[in-house]
């Protein structure tokens, strides 16, 4: 049932999810599945946009607009703007010494999460994880496409019907209260922007509160000064906002004429529901110091001058791909979401984002193509291209804003444990990429996010 | 020569090997590099940003340029 009125009503309610993004609608529809009553609060409507409470201003590679675009308040959130891609992070990505953190839960049990939001994302599961070798050391790892499904659309019939989730629109949470001995969220002050009027939600011990607004917006919460000026609700650790990261995207990062035409290595029925991709495998990725890197490939051509010569040279076919990268980036402490000194009309400070690539990040890229160059030679199956000005000068992202409220065991050095609890906190919780402790190689984030929501219901449910 | 074991399979299986020790030895020598070289950058030349052999580049002197439209070589 949606609620627009502002009108709020705390005891009906076991669980409160701030924000209707992927994570927010997957995890209110799990508790709702399982017989309860959950409100969702949104900041937008069910289509009105409220990004200019989330207006950000940028430093290092991305601009203010670029983090704006991508931190949508509206019912769906960034299933708003999402463009269907999702595939899964791999065993060393959860564990990469080369990335130099590694994840406190093991890859193996997120796998039945996330064959379990494949279809919660129109995805295939039998897709989501398919790889196969393709020459020694790099594997034809597709990256599925569907949709793109906007969440709230998707399930707005259910949103809107009594089916255990409300979700009051046009309604922003601006504080959270707290025990006095940090030990429990006790309320949520919220807007509601059509009558302006200001709302508290007291929250009892048997009630849980989940943070799913976003890599910006969690964090923006979560570094709140509260009235007292003491340290934020949630922030104890300090580690709030730290360790942003994206995925740095490089178009036309080179080109490559392959031996072997790549659609050979995924179904028929498929064509046209994945994007072409190789990644290194783990033994070279640990030889080289290498980290995520998707190559991907696209516009298959024959008719292409390089393609032409190798066929003429070797007596077999070749294809011309040009190629888009898809990389992980190192988690710095630097990189960040941090509050300015200017406040939006509900009162809350502005937040300003720093994200700076590492010189390992773009070597890792052009390293990852030139060991795939000097592969495919020796093996006599290819020739790479390497575009140097389109790898260093022409860096965009993926909208992948993850990293800024990260998962881990020790409460001061992360924000939430592996449950996604905050640390100390009997009731308090995050939902999202913000929890990532790394990128998770190159996968898009996406699944990876439902998933996490998922399985912080079972936590949820198992612990009433 | 021992049954089952003719002068030509001996000289095939030697050449075969003789063939193999070449063949890595040349590849170790181009993971090597030049001295003072790059890793990364070993074991072929460049020829507008194409990774290639030498006789790649030999064959394609005077070619049409390779690189997609739009991209500067």
């Amino acid at each position: 049932m949606f609620i627009t009125d502002g009108g709020l009503r705390s005891d009906t309610y076991g669980y409160f999810v701030v924000g209707s993004g992927p994570a927010g609608v997957s995890l209110a529809l799990a508790l709702a599945d399982a017989g309860r009553r959950v409100l969702i609060l949104e900041s937008g409507g069910e289509d009105q946009f409220r990004n200019e409470l989330s207006n950000s201003i940028g430093y290092g590679h991305f601009s203010g607009e670029y983090w704006n675009l991508h931190s949508v308040r509206t019912l769906g959130g960034s299933s708003t703007v999402w463009s269907g891609w999702c595939t899964t992070p791999r065993e060393l990505d959860f564990d990469n010494p080369s990335v130099g953190v590694r994840w406190p839960i093991p890859r193996r049990e997120l796998m039945p999460y996330w064959r379990k939001a494949a279809p919660l994302l129109d995805h295939d599961p039998a897709f989501v994880d398919f790889e196969r070798p393709l020459v020694p050391g790099f594997l034809y790892r597709p990256v599925p496409v569907a949709g793109p499904t906007n969440v709230g659309h998707r399930h707005l019939a259910r949103l809107k019907s009594d089916g255990g989730v409300d979700v009051a629109t046009g309604c922003s949470v601006v504080a959270i209260d707290a025990a006095e001995s940090r030990s429990a969220v006790t309320g949520l002050h919220c807007v509601h922007h059509a009558s302006g009027a200001r709302r508290h939600v007291a929250i009892g011990g048997r009630q849980r509160v989940v943070l799913a607004a976003g890599g910006i917006g969690n964090a923006r919460l979560l570094l709140q000064p509260p009235a007292d000026g003491g340290v934020p609700i949630g922030n104890e650790s300090g580690q709030a906002g730290r360790y942003l990261m994206e995925h740095p995207h490089l178009f036309r990062a080179g080109e490559c004429a392959l031996g072997a035409a790549l659609d050979q290595y995924w179904p028929a029925a498929h064509e046209r529901r994945g994007v072409h991709a190789l990644a290194v495998d783990a033994d070279l990725a640990r030889e080289h110091g290498l980290y995520g890197c998707s190559i991907q490939c696209s516009r298959k051509t024959a008719d292409h001058p390089m393609a032409r010569f190798l066929s003429r040279e070797t007596g077999r076919p070749f294809f011309h791909y040009g190629i888009a990268v898809r990389a992980e980036m190192q988690p710095s402490a630097g990189n960040r979401v941090f509050l300015t000194e200017e406040r939006d009309r509900t009162g809350l400070f502005r937040p300003g984002v720093r994200c700076v690539l590492d010189a390992r990040d773009f070597l890792n890229v052009e390293q990852t193509l030139r060991l795939l160059g000097q592969t495919l030679m020796r093996l006599d199956q290819g020739r790479v291209r390497v575009n140097n000005d389109r790898i260093y000068k022409n860096v965009a992202g993926g909208g992948h804003i993850m990293g800024t409220t990260r998962m881990g065991e020790d409460a001061s050095k992360s924000v939430v444990d592996p449950h996604c609890r905050v640390h100390g906190y009997a009731n308090f919780f995050v939902a999202g990429s913000s929890v990532f402790p790394t990128g998770g190689g190159y996968a898009n984030p996406t699944l990876t996010i439902v998933a996490l929501a998922l399985r912080l219901a079972d936590r949820l449910l198992g612990e009433e | 020569m021992a049954e089952g074991f003719s002068r030509r399979g001996f000289i095939g299986a030697a050449g075969g090997l003789l063939g193999a020790w070449v063949v890595a030895g040349a590849c170790r020598r181009r993971d090597r590099g030049a001295p003072g070289g790059d890793p990364a950058t070993a074991g072929y030349v460049d020829h507008e940003g194409w990774m290639l052999t030498p006789a790649d580049k030999q064959k394609l002197a005077g070619a049409p340029p390779l690189v997609e439209p739009g991209d500067a070589p």
